[in-house]
């Protein structure tokens, strides 16, 4: 008996510590993997005027983002947990710029604001687009745009609807899902819902997209608001059962405000500032939507 | 609608197995420092102090009281925004943190509860004969309540390999952890089977595994 709990306990013991040894320090560039930095030219930021968290960025070498991978190309993980995506390899490009290290702390969507809110990262990339109340909350930055080809933002309903539904106003009364603070709830909200407020228009409410997808496969909910390349995907990986629409939500409504947004804690202008330089650089060089078609064929993603 | 259960297990077994590597260690390292940390809580919640008695109580049913997820996030996010020079913690440590400190509190009243369970006749019996109180519960209490104790812990353990599945919230590779990693391929519902029959065989294994402990354990009765 004493022999076997010395063998578990030193079973135990190994266990324990391998289980602790997993964790990585910062100590070398773990996202090199990315992108080949030396193929980018960067903007000569000023950081002479850095402010706030900037400031502490600059400090302590090295800019912490969350993410919630969960959202390719723009940021999902390989098998083996290594994260990538578009997003990714901008915030790196903006990590590189500022001449600090990058660390990415994956999460779920909430928790990533969340840890902006509660500086437990100094910023967000998680394929966010731009919301009133959002800008209320946090420092966005400009947005950056990867796709080509506009996808828009659609619905997509069970195939046996195919052909039920010509307009958004079709949509009135029905049972509709949607990811939580999504883009997708705001265009729901004030496109469909508000045409009606008293049709009876159910908007549930998912944490993750995948949630929605499930509920509309069970039959839960009419439709699924989703943006329109995810849509597609959706309804090819579904042999069938899923159908587009074809129904764009209204996006002129809502001004300039294209593509995704990364995000600070709210007053940190000298921080949104700078990072808004760098991305406006990569953008006008064309770097971003290199990027994004680069992640969408790493991800397997077919057009 | 898509590949079937059985393809996408052959398909995408390897990140099954480590999923289930991850869960089996994230819940041994919390039994395992939970029942540590557990014992002192269950001795302070024994002991004749009032106010030590108390603190353990009010530990218990706090831990007890609230959901786990909520403690993982305030561990995750609200620890490091109080003191920011932990930061640079791997989050790992924080959801392991309330993963043990909500074990901690169900293994002390296993514990409290084995002590408790022994006939307060072997108390009074060792102390006639002159053992003192530490003596008497080492070499008289312990003993038998290690049997109720045992089975218990490893109870415990099964339903912890549950609990972890929470840690996938925060991205750790375990078990649930797949299913995100699955959705980036668009597979929504056959991982959520193949998960819910992985914990099943795993628990049932365990339970297996508890039944015999406890067979064992009661040779001697």
């Amino acid at each position: 008996m004493k022999k076997l709990m010395n063998t578990v306990f030193a079973a135990s013991l190994a266990l324990t510590l391998a289980a602790c040894g997993s964790s990585s320090a910062a100590t070398e560039d773990t996202y090199a993997y990315l992108y080949d930095a030396s193929k980018y030219e960067k903007p000569t930021v000023d950081t002479s005027k850095a402010e706030g968290k900037l400031k502490e960025i600059l400090s302590k070498g090295t800019l912490v983002i969350a993410t919630s991978p969960d959202y390719p190309p723009n940021e999902y993980v390989e098998e083996d947990g290594t994260v990538k995506g578009s997003e990714m390899m901008l915030a790196k490009y903006v990590a590189d710029s500022l001449g600090v290290k990058l660390v990415i702390e994956t999460m779920d969507f909430n928790g990533t604001m969340v840890a902006v809110d509660t500086n437990k990262v100094d910023m967000a990339f998680s394929g966010y687009g731009w919301k009133a109340d959002r800008e209320e909350q946090f420092e966005l930055s400009i947005g950056y745009v990867g796709n080509t080809k506009d996808y828009g933002h659609t619905l997509i309903i069970p195939a046996a609807d195919e052909g039920k539904y010509k307009s958004l106003e079709d949509f009135k009364g029905k049972h509709i899902m949607a990811q939580a603070s999504s883009l997708q709830q705001m265009y729901v909200e004030d496109q469909i819902i508000a045409l009606d407020p008293n049709a009876g228009t159910e908007l549930e409410l998912v944490a993750t997209l995948d949630q929605a997808i499930l509920g509309l496969s069970a039959g839960k909910c009419d439709a699924v608001a989703l943006d329109g390349h995810t849509a597609e995907n959706y309804v090819t990986q579904s042999e069938g059962q899923f159908a587009l629409t074809n129904i764009k939500f209204d996006l002129t409504m809502y001004g300039e405000h294209e593509g995704n947004v990364a995000l600070a804690k709210k007053g940190e202008t000298s921080l949104i500032n700078t990072v808004n330089e760098i991305i406006q650089f990569a953008a006008d060089k064309g770097y971003y939507a290199e990027w994004y078609a680069f992640a969408r064929e790493e991800a397997g993603i077919e057009e | 609608m898509g590949k079937g259960i059985i393809e996408v297990f052959l398909e995408y077994w390897p990140m099954f197995l480590r999923g289930l590597v991850g869960t089996l260690r994230y819940a041994f390292v919390a039994v395992l420092f939970g029942s540590i940390l557990g014992a002192l809580v269950a001795l302070l919640h024994l002991s004749k102090n009032k106010v030590l008695s108390k603190i353990a109580s009010v530990y218990v049913n706090v831990l007890r009281g609230t959901p786990l997820l909520v403690q993982m996030y305030i561990a995750y996010y609200f620890i490091p925004m109080a003191i920011p020079a932990l930061n640079s913690i791997d989050k790992v440590y924080y959801v392991l943190l309330a993963l043990i400190l909500n074990s901690s509190a169900y293994v002390s009243e296993i514990i409290r509860g084995g002590i408790n369970a022994v006939d307060i006749g072997q108390t009074e019996a060792a102390r006639s004969l002159g053992m003192t109180a530490t003596h008497c519960m080492t070499r008289i209490i312990l003993p038998q309540a290690i049997k109720n104790i045992l089975p218990a812990l490893g109870n415990e353990y099964i339903a912890m390999v549950k609990e972890t599945s929470l840690a996938g919230t925060f991205m750790l590779y375990e078990l649930m952890y797949t299913r995100t990693l699955l959705a980036n391929k668009y597979l929504i519902w056959q991982p959520l089977f193949i998960i819910a029959g992985i914990y099943l065989v795993v628990t049932l294994v365990l339970s297996w595994l508890v039944g015999l402990m406890e067979k064992r354990l009661s040779v001697s009765d």
